[in-house]
């Protein structure tokens, strides 16, 4: 399903070991940043320098033909769905916005949010990063520094798809409640919603970002900031000194 | 190939949502994911998953799933078979060789740092040979091979004078006493390092050092 895919993209270092994205989306929801004249997540996807890049049938269009591209194309989902037996709808719920918005974007800045949050939490507290490592990787890892590049993408993806679950138990319509995690290594997205619109989270280099867009089955990449060459050493620093 | 879905195969049952009496064999599943959402619960009782094939590799249980007298025989899963810590295990087998390719185990929700109790659980991973790593539930409730899965103590970070034995600074076995800390349990239970790797043979004669010391 190919339908107004976006890239959540690559932002600035403001800090070593930090990304922004997320204060880029939530700036999004404010009205002081947002005053309400115009459709605060497609703003999103202009005012970080063109760190939010739209694509795919919609590349080119204005924001408000983009919206309006979308919704004749049925990108996503209006309003609430219904639930009550596993793996059926759920009711979900979405924030009270002036404009009524496809539930796809309210997922994408959820995603957003988690996975730039998650990325930093992984990358500055080693307590949390060695969870996500199965003991064959933290294996690899010792022996290998460099291969905490391979591993630190997955270790990402894991940890918010845990946190997903776990806001899911806490909120049964919470606006991330029908996505699945695909879980495989060379599945075509990360995850998929109950209409198959797929979200995608990746780091930010750019042949990163070429290649999965290149992917029919994403619909929006969601990306954080790429980790630091030497991460897998300052890893092992800790290991041996801790 | 006929795709078992297992959320089809759930009965409601007052709050829970209930599957029993059931063994699947030689059966393609979609995905085998029990993932209770708000108050719900699933019981999974008396239950077989015989040379099964996880479609997906997707294999998920959460908190808010009983699992009781059930079996996982040669579960064909190419990634980690993940178990919340969090979810009941009451006369549970998993086995087989490699399949699942890791079984996992552990807290749902970090900042719990109390293991729960299981009064009369039992999880036997006795038959099992793959990755393994269990944190969050109470090592004496695991029946394990002592061969192959390796009680490992938080503890041991301060009680083990590792320069001093002669362990190396990156000792697969310190490594994983810092995970089992790091997870905020005194105890875990990891496999043996992968024979692929390069210290394969210095962590195994590491083994025997903990041994010789009285700690394994």
């Amino acid at each position: 399903m190919v339908c107004g895919q976006s890239v959540d993209g690559a932002n600035t270092l403001f800090g070593d070991y930090s990304s922004s994205q997320g204060e880029n989306v939530l700036a999004s929801f404010g009205t002081n940043s947002y005053p309400g004249e115009q459709d605060p997540t497609l703003d999103l996807a202009w005012s970080a320098g063109g760190s939010l890049l739209l694509m795919g049938a919609g590349a080119g269009l204005t924001k408000g033909m983009m919206y309006l591209d979308d919704v004749a194309s049925g990108f996503g989902v209006f309003g609430r769905g219904v639930d009550s037996s596993p793996g059926q709808f759920r009711f979900f719920e979405v924030p009270n916005n002036a404009v009524e918005l496809p539930v796809t974007l309210h997922q994408q800045k959820e995603l957003s949010l988690l996975t730039a949050q998650t990325r930093n939490d992984l990358a500055n507290d080693f307590d949390l990063l060695i969870n996500e490592l199965t003991p064959n990787q933290i294996d690899a890892i010792a022996e290998h520094p460099w291969t905490m590049r391979l591993f630190f993408g997955s270790a990402v993806e894991s940890r918010v798809a845990g946190q997903i679950d776990n806001l899911v138990l806490d909120n049964p319509s919470h606006v991330l409640s029908d996505l699945t995690w695909t879980r495989r290594t060379n599945a075509p997205q990360d995850f998929y919603t109950l209409d198959g619109y797929g979200f995608d989270i990746t780091g930010n280099s750019p042949a990163s970002i070429f290649k999965h867009q290149s992917r029919p089955e994403i619909d929006s990449l969601v990306t954080y900031d790429s980790i630091p060459n030497d991460l897998g050493y300052r890893f092992i620093n800790w290991l041996e000194n801790n | 190939m006929t795709l078992i879905s297992l959320d089809s195969e759930l009965r409601p049952s007052g709050n829970a949502f209930v599957l029993s009496g059931k063994s699947f064999e030689s059966e393609t599943i979609e995905k085998l994911v029990f993932r209770p959402v708000g108050d719900q619960k699933y019981i999974i009782e008396d239950v077989a998953f015989i040379d099964c094939n996880v479609d997906s590799n997707v294999a998920v249980i959460r908190k808010g799933v009983t699992l009781k007298n059930v079996i996982f025989d040669n579960l064909v899963c190419k990634k980690p078979f993940e178990i919340s810590a969090e979810a009941v295990l009451d006369n549970v087998v998993i086995k087989g060789n490699e399949n699942p390719a890791m079984v996992w185990i552990r807290n749902q929700h970090e900042d719990r740092s109390e293991e729960i109790e299981f009064p009369d659980a039992t999880l036997d991973v006795s038959e099992y040979v793959g990755e393994l790593s269990i944190t969050g539930i109470p090592v004496d409730s695991v029946v394990r091979n002592s061969d192959l899965h390796i009680v490992i103590k938080s503890s041991w970070l301060d009680e083990i004078d590792w320069k001093d034995l002669g362990f190396s600074p990156l000792s697969y076995w310190k490594l994983m006493a810092k995970k089992v800390s790091a997870a905020k349990c005194a105890e875990g239970i990891f496999s043996l390092p992968p024979k692929s790797g390069k210290n394969y043979e210095r962590s195994m004669s590491e083994l025997e050092l903990l041994k010789d010391n009285g700690f394994v």
